[in-house]
């Protein structure tokens, strides 16, 4: 929580057409691991496995456009490739990312995909945490309930919606299904992960639903089988897409899983949790024979 | 003019800052560092920056401990310090003399730059600072030192917006009754949200910077000390605009012009304009 700790790593802004991309990057050398984070939220919330893989490849995590500290997207009706596009286009602002690798969790796993889809010949290897098979009823009816959500007033009520909102995300799925038929089966994660949580989604509050609903309307089951590079599907068994886990790979061309007993990097893994999951994907991106 | 986003890397870590106009633009104009008041950070300064920015290059970095800057690496770091972190900032940016603005808490970090390394400043403009007793200091200080709430209740959310939304409201702001009332608008939603935004990064960094402006300049007693041209200001409603005349007094070569708004979009045109004019007249040697 201390002002120290958002430091440890190296942030930046790059300049795009429609305004600013913020990013936290780690490490050097290797091929270059681009990094998506969840909604809503912001690369914040990667930043121990930022660290972790830092330590053997240069990582560079951006915030989605409409999140964190980047600004709002070019327009309101926008895709999943939209914002695929836009990183390409930060990308391409910041240096020579002719090879990259890419990781994505949740609606960043959406934007990994479309990256690859729409630049295969710069994309080596990606990682897709937390994908979905299936776009389901839920899932239109979760959005609408999204685009709802994104106003500010004199009041405040925001601050106690974002609070609120994201500790009953830990408590029900879907989180305003509020009864014990959907309690999940996790706690709440450590009290200055949740507060950085909240702050990271109050920056974005009036723009992160363009991002989230693209991506809990995103067609995988289209998409995903134009998805050539070689890709590792992984979710931790607490996290909601867990039963999707087996239709994704079902779906990928080249795909193949690991199982990792720990919870969500972005939320509920402990520190050693994270460094343990970077270790078992960075054997992954530098094993030879794919 | 179009504000973009920067940081500055600093032996401590990276200071944020907003930046407007050409960067060393050979126009024979210095570049202009505005500084912010607290709690608050230097988003609050983007339309005087994009004002100012469209003559001169401007900058506007965020305390250390406020905005998105890295916080201090100790725990009572007085003025001297915050004003050693900006002349660590002008250095990172290959800055080596600029004009400074500062209001209120900036007020006083810009004058310690001044005062400590004349050579580095061309001119001063001191917005909004006075000559509060120790008395009412001492009272803000034992208030700031006081934690925030920090729970999973999430107090710190209803906390951080009315100290915010106090700051318009009352004076000092932590002083609930009718005799403390003040006359100014509450900001409009998108704007607390973002004041309050910037505190709740900040819950507990935020007050190093604000403690140390109070604890600064005792009865006016750094004043005499200023060996550039000041311009001291404030703006119509300021609760230190009654101070004036004896600041005015106690800087050497100074300036004095009110502007009747504030600094906030729609009404920074006569401000900036006010600066700009003075900043461009000639310097009497």
């Amino acid at each position: 929580m201390a002002g120290r700790a958002i430091t440890d790593l190296t942030h930046g802004f790059i300049d795009i057409e429609e305004g600013q991309v913020h990013y936290r990057t780690a490490g050097q050398g290797g091929t270059p691991l681009v990094m998506f984070h969840g909604s809503p939220g912001s690369s914040k919330m990667l930043n121990r496995l930022i660290a972790a893989l830092g330590e053997t490849r240069q990582v560079i995590a951006l915030d989605t456009m409409g999140q964190g500290d980047s600004s709002s997207p070019a327009r309101d009706d926008v895709d999943m490739a939209y914002f695929a596009d836009a990183a390409r286009r930060a990308l391409d602002s910041l240096g020579r990312f002719d090879r990259v690798d890419l990781f994505g969790t949740h609606t960043g796993a959406r934007i990994a995909t479309e990256f690859a889809i729409h630049n295969a010949a710069r994309t080596r290897k990606v990682i897709l945490d937390g994908m979905s098979a299936a776009v389901t009823g839920q899932s239109r009816e979760y959005a609408a309930t999204l685009d709802k959500r994104h106003l500010v007033d004199q009041v405040g009520s925001q601050f106690f919606n974002a609070w609120t909102s994201l500790r009953d995300a830990y408590l029900f799925y879907p989180a305003t299904a509020r009864d014990a038929a959907h309690r999940r089966p996790t706690g709440l994660p450590p009290l200055d992960r949740l507060n950085d949580h909240v702050v990271e989604i109050l920056k974005g509050f009036r723009t992160s639903h363009h991002a989230y609903i693209a991506a809990v309307t995103y067609p995988s089951p289209e998409r995903l089988p134009l998805l050539t590079a070689p890709t590792l599907a992984v979710c931790a068994p607490n996290d909601v897409p867990y039963p999707h886990l087996e239709g994704v790979l079902d779906l990928l061309p080249n795909g193949k899983r690991i199982d990792y007993p720990h919870d969500n990097p972005e939320t509920l893994a402990t520190d050693s949790e994270n460094r343990a999951l970077a270790k078992m994907l960075a054997e992954w991106l530098d094993r030879e024979d794919q | 003019m179009t504000i973009k986003r920067r940081f500055a890397a600093i032996d401590l870590g990276q200071v944020h800052y907003y930046t407007a106009g050409e960067a060393r633009a050979d126009n024979g104009k210095r570049p202009v560092v505005l500084m912010h008041a607290s709690p608050f950070a230097a988003r609050t300064l983007n339309p005087l920056t994009a004002a100012l920015g469209e003559t001169r290059w401007a900058l506007a970095p965020d305390n250390l401990g406020q905005g998105d800057s890295c916080a201090p690496d100790v725990d009572e770091p007085d003025i001297g310090y915050f004003g050693d972190a900006m002349v660590r900032f002008l250095d990172a940016l290959g800055v080596e003399r600029a004009d400074l603005y500062g209001t209120h808490t900036g007020a006083h970090t810009a004058m310690n730059v001044a005062i400590r390394h004349p050579d580095r400043v061309g001119k001063l403009i001191l917005d909004g600072i006075g000559l509060p007793p120790r008395s009412l200091k001492d009272d803000y200080i034992v208030h700031l030192r006081e934690k925030p709430p920090y729970d999973y209740a999430g107090s710190q959310y209803l906390w951080a917006f009315h100290v915010i939304k106090d700051m318009f409201i009352w004076f000092p702001y932590y002083r609930h009754e009718a005799a403390n009332r003040r006359d100014r608008d509450v900001p409009e939603a998108n704007d607390l949200h973002d004041r309050t935004l910037d505190l709740l990064k900040n819950l507990f960094s935020y007050h190093k910077a604000y403690i140390a402006a109070f604890d600064n300049n005792d009865g006016g007693k750094r004043f005499p000390d200023i060996k550039v041209p000041t311009l001291l200001t404030a703006a119509e409603g300021d609760v230190s605009g009654a101070a004036m005349d004896d600041v005015a007094k106690m800087i050497p070569d100074c300036a004095r012009r009110a502007y009747p708004a504030g600094v906030q979009p729609g009404d920074v045109g006569p401000a900036a304009a006010t600066f700009v004019e003075w900043l461009d007249a000639p310097s009497p040697i």
